[in-house]
């Protein structure tokens, strides 16, 4: 307890959190001319655990609307899942939820 | 790869979680010419539309744009691992691909027991090709699979058309009597 410089940067930290609140990222899986619906149907189940109704829902979004938003959650989770997704060949990106 | 529809199943699921793939000599050959291919694309050190295609950035936000360059630092090398990893695994699974017993007529076939891993492999090589394919013909559309033979790029189609089929077939054996 006997540190007199700390607190200073502490706080600092701590008044820039509250300026920035920690937003939510969002994943997003664009459409592309070339992944059948059948597999990105497969691969949203498959990652994601989704029954086939949601799965295919979503697909349908991606298709018709030429996105969908299929995660989200802390930046780690949202690049772990983008990493899936790029792995197997969706096209995927990441955004703060704003 | 013409007379294809109507015949017997390419895949079949085999118990516990494998699958047997029957092909005919055509099928065999063009299949194992593929990762080859794919290895290509993904050992390219530089650039190009297929790379960007199968890497694609995970950061759209400008802002976002050294966390993009972290992301492509710590991603890339892994997915480029996990994908010649696939490429082996099918190269050496179609290695394996005996002739069919019991056939005289009607040409020869060949056919070859897969593993799960295997079977996910050749789903993700199969996919990550015609990709690569889709993209070097700069398809921008839904492919119909209509083709206009005068079309120069025509063979090229006939291909990824061939491939979406098998992919297709490979999608409905893996999920067969899980709806």
């Amino acid at each position: 307890m006997s540190s007199s410089i700390a607190p200073t940067r502490e706080r600092e930290e701590t008044t820039e959190e509250v300026a920035k609140p920690d937003l939510p990222w969002i994943v997003i899986v664009w459409n592309d001319p070339i992944n059948l619906m059948s597999y990105v149907v497969f691969v949203f189940q498959k990652l994601f655990g989704f029954s086939k109704e949601k799965a295919t829902k979503l697909m349908l979004d991606v298709h018709h609307k030429g996105r969908a938003v299929v995660s989200s959650g802390p930046r780690e989770k949202a690049e772990f899942d983008v990493y899936r997704l790029h792995s197997h060949g969706l096209w995927a990106t990441m955004q703060k939820d704003r | 790869m013409s007379a294809r529809r109507g015949r017997r199943p390419t895949f079949e699921p085999v118990e516990p979680d494998g699958m047997r793939a029957t092909l005919s000599e055509d099928e065999l050959e063009l299949l194992r010419s593929l990762p080859a291919q794919l290895r290509k694309v993904l050992e390219s050190a530089e650039r190009d539309p297929a790379n960007d295609r199968l890497f694609p950035p995970a950061y759209l936000d400008i802002e976002d744009i050294e966390s993009e360059e972290e992301f492509q630092r710590l991603a890339r090398d892994d997915l480029v691992a996990a994908k010649l990893e696939a490429v082996e695994l099918v190269t050496k699974s179609l290695e394996r691909a005996e002739p069919e017993h019991g056939r005289a007529l009607g040409g020869k076939r060949w056919t070859v027991e897969l593993s799960a891993e295997e079977t996910a492999a050749w789903l993700g090589v199969l996919n990550d090709v015609r990709l690569t394919l889709g993209v070097r013909l700069e398809i921008t559309e839904d492919f119909t699979g209509d083709i206009d033979e005068s079309d120069p790029r025509a063979p090229a189609l006939h291909l990824l058309d061939y491939l979406g089929w098998l992919e297709e077939h490979l999608l409905m054996a893996l999920t067969a009597g899980n709806d």
